[in-house]
């Protein structure tokens, strides 16, 4: 079976491979690395993702003795393997995500120039707020393993990229002669 | 030193044989360090870890572009002791003294290490009053590799300081060395690898 997960799937499964844990530890895990973030995943969904896992044999759960006992859940050899196979696709899969910018700049006919080059201004300017962000949560959050520091500085790359391609833009559309 | 040597000096210092103690000769490093005592269970020992991890990263940041495919992480190490080593031996966690570390690169100054501090300050307060770089000397010393929860790390100690030493005619020469080679909130716990470190005589 290559039953595709959804990302909060993946990222619970994730979580419980590390070693096995209750749906609050999970919770609070969530919270402590900023996971999210990068994925939508409130706490009451946390319970029914993990009822998901275990519908589809991926996490199994298990109940110490004692009545208040929490359930903690652990990944079955089928969720290793699941885990494996998801966690490549997602590496290697390119999926583009749509920035509401592209929608700017298709209809930027439509707009008088003093106002098109000040919401590209505002724009860089949330770009460096956003970079110094999570530059802080980056800081905030050591020590991190080699992986996770690379996945933030995924995040600032990419908008140290579109600064760059902003202030190019920025720089040809105020020099360049604007009709009307 | 090429990448090779300095690979295979890494690995006699932070990976040891986990079956039977081996002696290694420790070189003078120089670490970020703070001081403390009591349980480390409680906030000041994980408030301690947070600060020596926030510290350093500014120097690490450096360290990862100088050092290039050379770099590696440096783990969270600590010396214990206590005025009575049988509290030590036994974990007896509210007499324990304890000094965190973390290694720094040996071209590290006064003005990293301060830039690491600002850094710190910045996000945390007030610094810990024994935050502080220090050379640490262990020449030669006793250590093993422990798989598995920090409990059981009592019955290596306990092997070491009874019969080990004693069957060497040895004698500590210097604290008690913790070695954490894995982030226990990341790690279960009998998946972890701690070195245990004593210098001898």
């Amino acid at each position: 079976m290559s039953e595709s997960l959804t990302d909060s799937e993946l990222l619970v499964l994730g979580l419980v491979s590390e070693m096995p844990r209750h749906g609050y530890e999970l919770e609070q895990i969530i919270e402590q690395r900023g996971m999210r973030e990068w994925t939508q995943i409130g706490f009451s969904s946390i319970y029914f993702v993990l009822g998901k896992l275990e519908k589809k044999g991926l996490v199994t759960a298990e109940k110490p003795a004692g009545t208040k006992a929490k359930k903690s859940y652990l990944m079955t050899e089928t969720g290793q393997q699941a885990l494996i196979t998801q966690t490549l696709s997602a590496l290697t899969t390119v999926r583009p995500t749509y920035s509401s910018l592209l929608m700017g700049m298709i209809h930027w006919p439509a707009l008088q120039r003093e106002q098109a080059l000040d919401a590209l201004n505002q724009r860089g300017k949330a770009i460096q707020e956003e970079i110094t962000r999570i530059e802080g949560i980056q800081l905030d959050q050591q020590p991190l393993p080699d992986h996770v520091d690379a996945l933030f500085d995924y995040s600032i790359a990419q908008l140290r990229s579109e600064a760059d391609w902003l202030q190019k833009t920025l720089d040809y559309m105020t020099c360049k002669p604007w009709n009307t | 030193m090429t990448t090779t040597d300095f690979r295979d000096r890494l690995y006699e210092l932070y990976r040891p044989p986990s079956d039977h103690f081996t002696f290694v000769d420790v070189p003078d490093m120089q670490f970020a360090v703070i001081d403390g005592d009591g349980n480390p269970e409680g906030e000041v020992f994980a408030k301690a870890i947070k600060w020596l991890f926030t510290t350093i990263y500014p120097i690490k940041q450096d360290a990862k572009k100088r050092m290039g495919k050379r770099f590696a992480e440096p783990p969270l190490e600590c010396l214990w002791w206590a005025d009575d080593m049988s509290d030590l031996i036994l974990g007896n966690k509210d007499k324990l003294k304890w000094r965190l570390m973390i290694v720094l690169p040996h071209w590290t100054d006064d003005a990293l290490f301060q830039q690491g501090v600002e850094t710190a300050v910045g996000r945390l307060g007030e610094k810990p009053t024994t935050l502080r770089r220090e050379i640490m000397k262990e020449g030669h010393s006793v250590q093993i590799l422990h798989k598995g929860p920090y409990e059981e790390l009592q019955e290596i100690n306990t092997k070491l300081y009874r019969d080990f030493l004693p069957e060497h005619d040895l004698k500590p020469n210097g604290f008690h060395h913790q070695i954490y080679l894995d982030d226990p909130t990341r790690t279960a716990s009998q998946k972890r690898k701690t070195i245990i470190r004593q210098p001898v005589v």
